[in-house]
């Protein structure tokens, strides 16, 4: 009698457990096409989101003799002991591909020019990167996070791109590589006058 | 140029035939346990012949080296197994199928994989890296945490693509072993009725829970590790049902265990605690039964120092030990294992190896300074569902307590007890990051419960169709006994 009853508790158990898994709890599997490869990856936001560490493998598909500057994580220029800033693009990729990056300096900052809008009207891929936006970011986090460059300038050969700090806003921290024609065009200050995110300035 | 599906279809014959025929070649007779070995061999091969490559600075030819090694094993095994062709042709039909279901749900029914970072870190390393057969292994070397197993079979795929139909392969091949396993511990008084009951059962339920369907198509090495794990319990498992140690189980034991430890670092810990409970069996009568513990556990422990001194690892540097002296350390354990001088202490062995890991846990829950949160760490993903798991924590907790202890055969307590200790040891290998993990699907130790899953469900599948075959023997005596009664009577008459 009581193997009876032990049986028809675990029968109610996996009746209502199965009852629960399927209506009330979290879900992990969601459509998507099969991935072989980068190229695959590129082509699904989720991946592309999770791929935080192998954004250069996407560039170097699209433009194998790119070169990326101001993609450093490192502390803000004139500030050795503030946190890193910046985005963490640069991975051991780099080196296998032959991809030019530059991580001297950290991005630009772009945040107070108002032209997040029109950057991200060229944007190609939009993802997520690690980064930290500013001191206020005290644990390093992910960013949103595109690419972007205009048919018309980006050069036949070796186009440069520029990584720049698009929003600080919390919550909605957002950085890009603008292909450096793109910038130099949309930007209302030069290139050169552009302030790296947290970076002393000279009164 | 080969469809991709054709050309992945073509790889995973050749793992089949090699680790088939080695399979046959041991002593492996069913279909369902060559099929799964095969796959292991089929992985230690792969890591082996990488291995050769790295360390005789000939990376370029690791695909080379794996494919001639297949080649030869395969050659080698329909040679010598003529006789055995019936089962040869069994458990390769067994694997075709298998595989030709895996490669159905990329290139048929398109469905995608369910992943995280290092799912992306996992495809880069195995098309970057390894598919280029870079002569550069610092990268390789500096992912010793997820394995090197899983980019190395992934990296079989045709070029530029991964070999994708490998992860639903993984698992659907685990799961039938899960199965065959339960059904042979199930032993004589075993009934097929009552047996697919169970399987119903349990499968409907497990088909609910997110994690397990999600797991057959999940891009990390944990999935790999589980089946390694499985398959030294099956040799474990065949040691104690048959008291021997055969060629089979030997085979099946150092597959595993090459597996388990290099589809990621923690495989190590688990892989000594299986270790422990096969060491701990008392019938090793003959020597030559000595000889094929003593080199397995010798393959098992030199694949993992290889790995490590082929990529020159940092892991070395860490612990401060070389290879030669690692490589020293593991062949005498896989010696001191085997000898019949430590048989007195062999029933001690996984008492001690559990008390050690209690103990080492509780100082990592009182050293942490707050130990109630580190206890509860893993509740959100077990109790509450966040890490995909539902309601099986609940279920095989539950299940277990209503299953009951005492009446049950001595393989589902031993299962459930090396259960036990696997779960401590993922928890303890965790504390070399800090903590026992936090909440939600991408928590390592969340994933990590993958790894002990096959044992859970082989524990699970046995303890009901036991529960179910004492009620079924109990309904069935009285109606005998009734009978007897009834001709007492009558005869009387």
């Amino acid at each position: 009698m009581l193997n009876r009853i032990r049986v028809a508790l675990i029968a109610i158990g996996l009746i209502g457990g199965i009852t629960l898994n399927t209506t009330l709890a979290p879900q992990l599997m969601t459509p998507r096409p099969p991935v072989f490869n980068g190229p695959d990856i590129a082509e699904n936001w989720e991946w592309r989101s999770m791929a935080s560490q192998t954004h250069s493998w996407w560039l170097w598909e699209k433009f194998p003799d790119a070169t990326v500057v101001n993609a450093g994580f490192v502390p803000p220029p004139g500030r050795p002991d503030a946190l890193m800033v910046g985005m963490k693009f640069s991975h051991w990729i780099d080196e296998f591909l032959g991809l030019d990056v530059d991580t001297t300096e950290p991005a630009l900052d772009v945040t107070e020019l108002g032209i997040r809008d029109e950057l991200r009207s060229y944007q190609i891929v939009y993802s997520r990167i690690d980064c930290r936006s500013g001191q206020d970011m005290e644990t390093r986090d992910t960013c949103y996070y595109f690419v972007a460059w205009d048919f018309s300038l980006i050069p036949g050969e070796n186009p440069v791109f520029v990584a720049v700090e698009t929003s600080r806003t919390l919550g909605d921290e957002e950085m890009a590589l603008v292909e450096r024609n793109l910038l130099e065009k949309i930007s209302p200050v030069p290139l050169h006058e552009l302030h790296a995110i947290d970076e002393v300035v000279a009164p | 140029m080969i469809h991709p599906a054709i050309h992945e279809a073509l790889i995973l014959g050749l793992i089949g035939v090699s680790g088939v025929s080695t399979g046959v070649l041991f002593g492996v007779r069913q279909a369902i346990p060559l099929a799964a070995t095969a796959l292991g061999v089929g992985v230690s091969l792969r890591d082996l012949s990488a291995f050769a490559a790295w360390s005789t600075s000939t990376a370029n030819l690791a695909f080379d080296y794996w494919l001639w090694s297949s080649a030869v094993v395969s050659m080698v095994g329909a040679i010598v197994i003529r006789e055995y062709w019936r089962e040869f042709f069994s458990g390769l039909t067994l694997f075709g199928a298998a595989a030709v279901a895996a490669l159905a749900t990329k290139y048929v029914f398109d469905i995608g994989e369910r992943h995280h970072s290092d799912s992306a870190h996992t495809v880069a390393l195995a098309l970057i890296a390894i598919q280029s057969e870079t002569t550069d292994l610092s990268v390789i070397a500096n992912s010793p945490k997820r394995g090197i197993a899983y980019p190395l079979l992934l990296a079989l795929g045709p070029s530029g693509r991964i070999l994708g139909g490998l992860t639903p392969l993984i698992m659907i091949l685990t799961v039938l072993l899960a199965g065959w396993l339960a059904w042979s511990l199930a032993g004589s008084e075993r009934s097929p009725r009552v047996f697919t009951i169970s399987v119903v059962a349990l499968g409907a339920f497990s088909l609910s829970v997110p994690m397990f369907r999600a797991s057959f198509f999940y891009l990390n090495g944990h999935t790999l590790m589980a089946l390694g794990l499985l398959l030294m319990v099956v040799a474990w498992m065949t040691l104690r049902q048959s008291g021997e140690f055969s060629a089979a189980s030997a085979l099946i034991l150092g597959t595993g265990g090459v597996v388990g430890v290099t589809a990621r670092a923690e495989g190590i810990v688990l892989v000594s605690i299986l270790v422990a409970f096969v060491v701990s069996e008392g019938q090793w009568g003959g020597v030559a039964a000595r000889a094929r513990l003593g080199g397995a556990l010798a393959v098992i422990g030199a694949s993992v120092t290889w790995w490590f001194g082929s990529l020159s690892s940092p892991v070395l540097d860490r612990f401060g030990v070389s290879v030669w002296w690692l490589m020293g350390l593991t062949l005498v354990g896989a010696a001191l294992a085997s000898v019949s001088w430590i048989d007195p202490l062999r029933r001690w062995i996984t008492p001690i190896a559990g008390v050690v890991l209690i103990a080492l846990l509780l100082r990592e829950v009182f050293s942490s300074g707050k130990p109630i949160g580190m206890a509860l760490a893993q509740w959100p993903n077990l109790g509450l569902g966040a890490g995909g798991w539902a309601t099986a924590a609940h279920m095989f907790i539950g299940s277990m307590v209503l299953i009951g202890l005492t009446k049950r055969s001595i393989h589902f307590r031993q299962l459930l007890f090396a259960s036990a200790l696997v779960i401590g040891g993922i928890l303890f290998t965790k504390t070399f990051d800090g903590g026992f993990g936090g909440a939600g699907f991408y928590d390592s130790v969340n994933r990590m419960w993958l790894h002990v899953m096959p044992l859970v469900m082989t524990a699970s599948l046995l303890g009901y169709s036991e529960l179910l075959g004492d009620i079924i023997r109990q309904a069935q005596q009285p109606r005998y006994a009734r009978r007897r009664e009834t001709d007492l009577v009558i005869s009387g008459q």
